[in-house]
């Protein structure tokens, strides 16, 4: 119990702290940094997404870029098409990927498995090919750009097109949607989805419906996927359809599983890793591919619980030892 | 409309065989092993980049065909024993390893081989008269040749002491070692045969589709969705479900705009995943 | 210094130059950074500080080919700058960096190069998306962007001003300017009622609206059929082709090029109609490689592959040129047969830098308070034919920032040589523009 409100207080030391620093940030570093963070931001939004469905309930849906490229489109074609402010624009971003996760996930939480990886799979795909092929909606593979006016929420006001206002903007709502994740991983409801991942027969024995429980936490996903999709769109003032394809999929399962899923700080940990290897070597080679692909074996065999696994089981063995 | 009509379903179910004999290699190692091989496109890409520089070298398709296989074989034998081994039995981290091998292999193909697609001559020139086209034999003899792989790997797994060892070591991996099953070996072996047959379909396929450090990421997702919707190591059900696909857009691409046709070839495999999610012939 | 930065392949690359921050993430959760700090830019004491060059091009995960090419192009004009004595007695510094053929990616390499690196002008890349996604930037920043090769049309169309602002400049052709150059050969030589069988994004429809809507308004019949970009299975297609059709137009690029245009061979169609495209589809790709099925198929080309089909006056200028790309007569690589050039694409990379030197000298440009000043004196430019401008005349344009030079109508001969039929000049392509950039201030 003291070692529950010990480790409570102790994320809401390091949390606040890690924000404090955050904030100051934009003071000490150029604006490239800024605008880097602040796409590691909006990753780390969709990494700890997927870590809900994955890491905390146990489905391994390869097709959240469907929830994040609808977001992302969302935005950019309300706003564009439709010259509806940033503030609605944003909140249906989360709205229509929620509405398209139930439809999805009604039938993909049907199955178990490999089997919902690959429907969830298919899902993306048909959003990936309708994207690339309606261009006069979406710009198809070259995509569209646009103006987003500034945000406002009763007398405040962000202008997006200034770096630091981004960089505020995305940090604030991505700290939000981490605080409210958490809150929600700890409720009742978080503890539903972990015995789901756990053994979702059992959990069906004692009564819970797992399948609405799986679409519950599916449509949660969506919803940040999609947020986290509206929020690149208009970090960049750009969408396309390339924010459907699969390997965008992809990027959400390497960061949670490198950074260590289940675990929420994992997931941000593993994106700031993979992305700051990504952009670092980029001075150097041009084969960044080459040594991203080895450095992520390297990584998962080292560290098979991801980053924080290891981190986690250093201070065991201090405890232990201690 | 008739001759369109035919036209279509023949080259449907003959390039679904082909896309049944490219996916052959991941339903052994995925199928049959279970092992999540994010891998399987670029041995497939490996398989015809290697054939390449062979028939360089040599001039002979056939020889490249023999090569290839036995080359990237060896390959999969070191990619088993040095990395799949220690983490067959979890497939979080076989998906990472996989994908980040997937990622090396493209890119060092790319640094040797070059981004430049290049060709290989198809080994038959020779084309069927068609209503008013032409169908090149060459297909038909990929096509031929998957219904014979499939067939004499049908007969290995079922007739032979090594395929029984295989499927044993699937069902019941504790029970396999308790049997003496020597399981170490059998999922090694499989692996490379796996790596082989991804090899193999890579240099058949090529001529048709050109040689590409790329190539392997077109196949990838469909080989997973082959394999999955026919049932999990079941031969004859990967290629009723590459056929199906391959009809539904073929014969579809006639009616409806191309991209739609495929939208209903994907739909199409929802369905049979939510009516039989063990796949169509799968257990 | 001068001896290092010219044996370096005489570009002095990021890595040499300033050492990037390292960024670190904390063991804690979220991303934190360190930084290391700065190493000045090393140049000789006394000295004007480079003129800083950024360079985005798709060198790896699609359309590579064009890459290597546009990127060799370009570091060999930087080189010879330097080498001639810079612009304004500064070097020329080149940031290159890969595209990934990933607009989000290249638009963070955008943001890397215009607020890290410091870049005055960027150049390159063949990908409509890429640049589409840095037109924010560079209208936000006002840092010029010359298109290494990219063809949707309206980026120099009407709506100019609210995608960049005037400041991207396009010295090559685009789909427009193609069909309105080549669609007459077409329908006089070829046939009335064609076929467009493209790739099932922009590209594709934008090279199908422009010759389809000329064809059309002359008389003539069309049909589109769409296929997936990366379609490997072009049966189902070419059986839709139209039994009367007489021009089957194709636009795929990588192996789904080769694949179109072999399997139309193979099915049997090129001995009912004629095959008519646009070079991009094999470029950097050898007629051995497209194969014997080429022959006989006609191609528009931008700037001739083969050396000996060049009007005889560039041919001076053409050798020298070639010379420094390492490209040899027949259009392959110098030591490497198996290479072939995109010599439709990569002349804009050699000439960018000359018309940026003639620009700065012409406008005094200092630094980037007067970038529009810049452009408009580049987009002044009528360049003749010379060692900078292998392509003969090039003129721009001021009110649209785009570019003519003549183009090529070619037919693969039985040798698999490139052969040019006509020369069409570049008065032929110049289309009404639809905007005004002028009044930019």
């Amino acid at each position: 119990m003291f070692v529950q409100k010990g480790k409570s207080f102790g994320f809401i030391l390091i949390f606040v702290l890690i924000l404090l620093l955050l904030a100051v940030l934009p003071f000490f570093v150029d604006l490239f940094y800024q605008t880097f963070l602040t796409e590691l931001f909006v990753w780390i939004l969709f990494a700890i997404s997927f870590d809900l469905i994955f890491g905390y309930t146990g489905l391994l849906s390869f097709g959240q870029a469907l929830f994040f490229g609808l977001g992302g489109y969302t935005v950019t074609i309300l706003i564009r098409k439709f010259g509806l402010n940033t503030e609605l624009s944003l909140l249906l971003s989360i709205v229509i990927p929620i509405l398209f996760a139930w439809f999805v996930g009604f039938f993909s939480v049907r199955l178990t498995g490999i089997h919902f990886v690959i429907i969830t799979i298919i899902f993306a795909i048909i959003g990936n090919v309708i994207g690339d092929t309606w261009t006069s909606l979406t710009g198809g593979a070259d995509g569209l750009t646009f103006s987003p006016p500034p945000f406002r929420l009763g007398l405040f006001q962000i202008d997006l097109m200034d770096i630091k206002g981004n960089y505020y903007f995305v940090l604030t709502i991505v700290a939000i949607s981490f605080l409210f994740l958490r809150r929600m991983i700890q409720s009742p409801l978080g503890k539903v989805f972990i015995s789901i991942r756990e053994n979702d027969e059992r959990a069906r024995l004692i009564g819970y419906n797992v399948q609405r429980y799986k679409l519950i936490a599916f449509m949660i996903a969506g919803g940040l996927s999609g947020l986290a999709g509206g929020l690149y769109s208009l970090t960049l003032k750009y969408a396309s359809a390339g924010y459907l394809h699969w390997s965008v999929s992809g990027h959400a399962v390497v960061y949670t599983i490198v950074g260590g899923m289940g675990t929420l700080m994992g997931p941000a940990l593993g994106v700031g890793i993979v992305m700051s290897l990504e952009h670092y070597l980029i001075n150097f080679l041009q084969a960044t591919d080459l040594v991203v692909g080895i450095a992520l074996v390297f990584m998962v065999l080292v560290a098979p619980k991801g980053l924080v696994g290891l981190i986690q089981s250093r201070f065991k063995k201090g405890e232990t030892s201690a | 409309m008739i001759s369109n009509l035919a036209v279509a379903i023949l080259n449907g179910i003959v390039w679904g065989l082909i896309m049944a004999l490219i996916a052959l290699g991941l339903n052994m190692i995925f199928g049959l092993l279970h092992i999540i091989n994010m891998a399987h496109g670029a041995l497939y890409m490996l398989g015809a980049v290697v054939a390449w520089y062979v028939i360089e070298l040599t001039g002979n398709f056939w020889i490249g065909l023999m090569v290839a296989p036995l080359c990237v074989g060896f390959i999969g034998l070191i990619i088993e024993r040095g990395l799949i081994r220690t983490i067959e039995d979890k497939p979080i981290i076989t998906i990472i390893c996989t994908f980040g091998l997937m990622l090396a292999i493209q890119q060092l193909v790319l640094m040797i081989f070059g981004g430049s697609p290049r060709r290989i001559s198809p080994p038959v020139a020779y084309r069927f008269p068609l209503f008013e086209l032409q169908y090149p034999a060459m297909r038909i003899m990929i096509a031929l040749i998957s219904i014979a792989m499939m067939i004499g790997l049908w007969i290995f797994l079922r007739k032979t002491k090594y395929g029984l060892w295989m499927r044993a070591v699937v069902q019941d991996r504790e029970m396999a070692v308790a049997l003496g099953i020597p399981v170490t070996k059998v999922y090694m072996w499989t692996f490379v045969l796996g790596s082989a047959l991804a090899a193999f379909s890579g240099v058949l396929a090529a001529p048709i589709v050109s040689v590409e450090f790329m190539m392997g990421r077109e196949v990838l997702i469909m080989a997973f969705i082959i394999v999955i919707v026919g049932g999990m190591g079941n031969l004859e059900g990967s290629v009723i479900a590459a056929i199906m696909i391959s009809l539904i857009q073929g014969v579809g691409a006639l009616f409806v705009p191309p991209s739609i046709a495929t939208v209903f070839a994907l739909a199409f495999m929802i369905i049979v995943l939510l009516f039989r999610p063990q796949g169509l012939f799968g257990e | 210094m001068e001896k290092k930065s010219k044996k370096k392949a005489e570009v002095v690359l990021k890595k040499e130059i300033s050492r990037r921050d390292f960024i670190k993430t904390t063991a804690l959760g979220a991303a934190g950074l360190s930084l290391s700090s700065w190493a000045p830019v090393p140049f000789t004491y006394g000295a004007q500080p480079p003129i800083k060059v950024g360079m985005l091009n798709e060198y790896t995960v699609f359309a590579t080919e064009y890459g290597y090419w546009l990127g060799k192009v370009g570091r060999a004009a930087i080189a010879k700058i330097n080498a001639e004595g810079g612009i304004a007695g500064r070097k020329l510094e080149l940031h290159e960096y890969d595209t990934k053929a990933n607009p989000a990616w290249s638009a963070s390499m955008c943001r890397k190069m215009i607020l890290e690196d410091k870049v005055d002008l960027i150049m390159g890349s063949i990908h409509s998306g890429v640049h589409l996604a840095c037109f924010p930037l560079i209208k936000q920043y006002k840092i010029p962007l010359f298109s290494g090769g990219s063809m949707t049309y309206e980026f120099t169309g009407k709506d100019s001003l609210s995608l960049h602002g005037g400041y991207y400049i396009r010295n090559h052709s685009h789909a427009r300017s193609q069909a309105v150059a080549a669609w007459k050969f077409g329908f006089d030589n070829l046939g009335k009622k064609w076929t467009f069988l493209n790739a099932d994004y922009a590209w594709g429809h934008s090279l199908a609206r422009e010759f389809g809507s000329r064809v059309r308004a002359a008389g003539g019949k069309t049909q589109d059929i769409f296929a997936p970009p990366t379609t490997q299975d072009f049966i189902p297609f070419l059986q839709k082709v139209n039994p009367d059709t007489e021009v089957l137009f194709t636009a795929f690029l990588g192996s789904s090029g080769l694949g179109v245009l072999r399997q139309t061979v193979e099915v049997g169609l090129h001995k009912r109609l004629q095959r008519f495209t646009v070079i991009c589809t094999t470029e950097g790709i050898g007629q051995e490689v497209v194969g014997k099925e080429s022959i006989g198929a006609y191609y528009i080309e931008y700037h001739p592959r083969h050396l000996d089909q060049l009007p005889k006056e560039l041919h001076p200028y053409e050798i020298a040129y070639r010379k420094a790309g390492g490209v040899d007569k027949d259009g392959k690589e110098v030591g490497n047969p198996k290479v072939t050039i995109a010599g439709s694409h990569m002349y804009s990379m050699w000439i960018y830098p000359y018309m940026i030197k003639l620009g700065i000298e012409q406008s005094g440009w200092k630094d980037s308070k007067k970038n529009m000043d810049l452009i408009k004196a580049i987009c002044s430019l009528k360049l003749k034919a010379g060692p900078w401008c292998p392509v003969g005349d090039l003129v721009m344009r001021e009110e649209d920032h785009q570019g003519f030079n003549d183009f090529y109508i070619s037919r693969v001969e039985p040798d698999l040589k490139l052969k040019i039929l006509e020369i069409i000049p570049k008065e032929k392509s110049m289309y009404e523009p639809e905007t005004d950039l002028r009044k930019i201030v």
